[in-house]
């Protein structure tokens, strides 16, 4: 009776360990999607649901920035910039047209995801310096307008008077549509690039001439995944609209562009899931470790350097390689980690 | 509008157009060299200020002499940063992903200087009086001294580049690298050495640029962004890797920013020059006088 036991004990500990090799993982993704949906109930602390509802928003800016940087080769700055047109878009329209906020969140999206058409069509053919010259340029015009604009956005002084999304305090449901939101983002992002399009964008972005020469042509695919990255973006900054209710130009900085960068680069690019985790772990490092906020520039400057030069991959990979060698992982590499030639 | 204020913003026109040309030529030198969009020039515009200043102030040394300090300091640097970061990304040049990785590397240098700055020199606006102080007067036009100085040596300086990179062996041979990189190396051209002054030559620009902007606006750890930011709309328009072109752009820029806030209220300025930028990419990718097509 004991040995039939052990017996099945092993059958079930293989089958769940194929598990994890065969589905790539993605059982590990499912146990921390579990953890977050049953955060709340154990996390009654209302300022630690603010972070995580703060993380959760900013990890939809991350990897959707992500998708544009890692996956199309197409260095966009202007995600702070995505993210604070759909706020304000957002936020003025149910402020102006008495629009609901639900639908005012998707019409905000809609609006960024326009936004991102008229600066993606000219920027489609040009290489990669001057994507990031064009969104840099764009991304800064944007917030200049929003200050000076001050009869209708309020400028510096500041937007407030926005509708809540729910009635009432309490955090938890904006903890569940964040973690919805972030799930949708996330999925959809992960079928954008597994699907034959993205494998293809990939392939430009590591050599445009063999891709070329391979009749690979997917501008209008690129346009596209400006579009949906943007429109996502827009809508995770109408959520921050409704959310916190105040709005200032400041969240289009260019500091805020550099926290993007900071999440995305340490996270780890090409990977999607790489600059959730780095958002994560940005928004507690600036709250919990005070050295951390006071000299977080400085941080940063190192950590994007030494990412870049010896680990491009970033924090993905290395827990990627934590589990491999811990045999509970395999999959594929992240696209970073690939070698040219 | 009386024609004194017309003739004053030309002549105004003409001595920014100097400074923004030495801001936009390293930029552009550096591209053109060596395919690298160097977000940190801005940084090593503040630098030269910040050392121009420390300098004078409080080391009591002339100010001739702190433009020249703040001009080796950061040639040094420059030379140390090429060395450090961007020769271990060699061998990516040419790829779509050396582009964007030279990139995250200069912008980290870039916030990594200003947040540096930021804690050693402190947050708060820092000036230096005018060394020059008062003003020439012909009839209506008045021009500060301070600002000719900068305007005669802004022109010095890149009279000075413009003839070592005509005349001088090693500037003759940066530009056949910047041409013919393969044809360069079969010449017995040492790419690794050029990289290297390149880069201090440029960043070198950027720093005298701050440097003589010191005595004449505050200097605080994030100035680096506005020259930078018009450097690269003047780059833009001049066309990237050409010389020439970005000196005519300098000044055109210059010309039509001086006449424009005697139009539009000056905080809408950046709004008109970046989407000017943006529709010279959309309308001629290769700048008004490009050498490459990109």
């Amino acid at each position: 009776m004991r040995k039939i036991n052990r017996i099945i004990n092993k059958k079930i500990f293989i089958m769940i360990k194929s598990r994890f090799k065969t589905a790539k993982g993605l059982l590990l993704y499912q146990l921390l999607l579990l953890l977050l949906i049953f955060l709340p109930i154990w996390v009654k602390d209302p300022y630690l649901l603010h972070l995580l509802i703060i993380a959760m928003i900013w990890s939809v800016a991350a990897s959707n920035w992500d998708l544009l940087v890692g996956y199309m080769g197409m260095f966009n700055f202007a995600q702070a910039a995505f993210l604070g047109i759909g706020a304000y878009s957002s936020a003025l329209i149910s402020m102006h047209l008495g629009v609901t906020p639900w639908l005012s969140l998707l019409l905000g999206g809609l609006i960024t995801g326009t936004f991102s058409i008229v600066i993606g069509l000219p920027v489609l053919r040009l290489a990669g310096a001057y994507v990031a010259m064009v969104t840099l340029a764009f991304s800064e015009a944007i917030r200049i307008t929003i200050s000076n604009w001050t009869g209708f956005t309020r400028g510096v002084m500041g937007l407030w008077g926005i509708p809540p999304l729910f009635g009432g305090s309490g955090k938890i449901p904006y903890y569940y549509s964040a973690l919805a939101l972030l799930i949708l983002s996330t999925l959809i992002l992960v079928i954008w690039t597994r699907s034959r399009y993205g494998i293809a964008s990939i392939a430009i972005k590591e050599s445009k001439s063999s891709s070329e020469s391979l009749g690979i042509n997917i501008t209008g695919f690129k346009l596209a995944a400006f579009f949906v990255s943007s429109s996502l973006t827009g809508i995770a900054g109408g959520f921050y609209a409704f959310y916190v209710l105040l709005l200032s130009p400041v969240l289009l900085d260019l500091h805020h562009m550099f926290d993007i960068m900071a999440m995305g680069i340490i996270g780890g690019i090409g990977t999607i899931f790489g600059p959730i985790i780095g958002a994560f772990i940005i928004i507690f490092s600036l709250e919990y470790l005070r050295a951390v906020g006071e000299y977080r520039f400085l941080i940063y400057g190192v950590l994007l350097i030494l990412i870049m030069l010896l680990k491009p991959q970033g924090l993905y990979a290395g827990v990627i390689e934590l589990l491999k060698a811990l045999k509970l992982y395999k999959g594929g590499k992240p696209i970073w980690t690939k070698k040219l030639q | 509008m009386s024609l004194s204020l017309v003739i004053t913003q030309i002549v105004n026109s003409i001595i920014s157009g100097s400074m923004y040309a030495l801001m936009a030529v390293g930029l552009s030198l550096l591209w053109g060299v060596m395919d690298v969009l160097n977000f940190s020039h801005g940084a090593f515009y503040m630098l030269g200020a910040y050392i121009t200043y420390y300098a004078v102030q409080k080391f009591g040394l002339n100010l001739i002499v702190g433009i020249l300090l703040s001009i080796i300091i950061a040639f040094l640097l420059g030379i140390l940063t090429e060395r450090v970061l961007i020769h271990p990304l060699r061998a990516l040049q040419g790829t779509e992903r050396y582009t964007m990785v030279t990139i995250i590397v200069t912008l980290g240098l870039a916030i990594f200087l200003e947040a540096f700055a930021l804690i050693v020199f402190g947050s708060d606006y820092k000036s230096l009086p005018p060394i020059f102080p008062g003003v020439i007067s012909f009839s209506i036009l008045r021009v500060s001294k301070q600002m000719l100085f900068g305007f005669l040596l802004a022109s010095f300086m890149i009279s000075m580049l413009w003839i070592y990179l005509r005349h001088n062996r090693i500037g003759l041979a940066i530009q056949a690298l910047a041409q013919q990189p393969e044809g360069a190396l079969l010449m017995g051209i040492n790419p690794n050495t050029l990289y290297s002054i390149v880069f201090g030559i440029s960043v070198a620009l950027a720093a005298t640029a701050g440097a003589l902007l010191a005595p004449i606006y505050n200097i605080y750890p994030s100035i680096g962004w506005i020259p930078f930011g018009k450097a690269w709309v003047i780059v833009v328009i001049g066309g990237l890797g050409s010389i020439t072109g970005v000196i005519y752009a300098a000044f055109l820029w210059a010309f039509i920013e001086s006449i424009g806030i005697l139009f539009i209220p000056s905080s809408w300025v950046p709004v008109v020059a970046f989407g000017l930028m943006i529709l010279v990419l959309v309308l001629r990718p290769s700048g008004l006088a490009g050498i490459r097509e990109r």
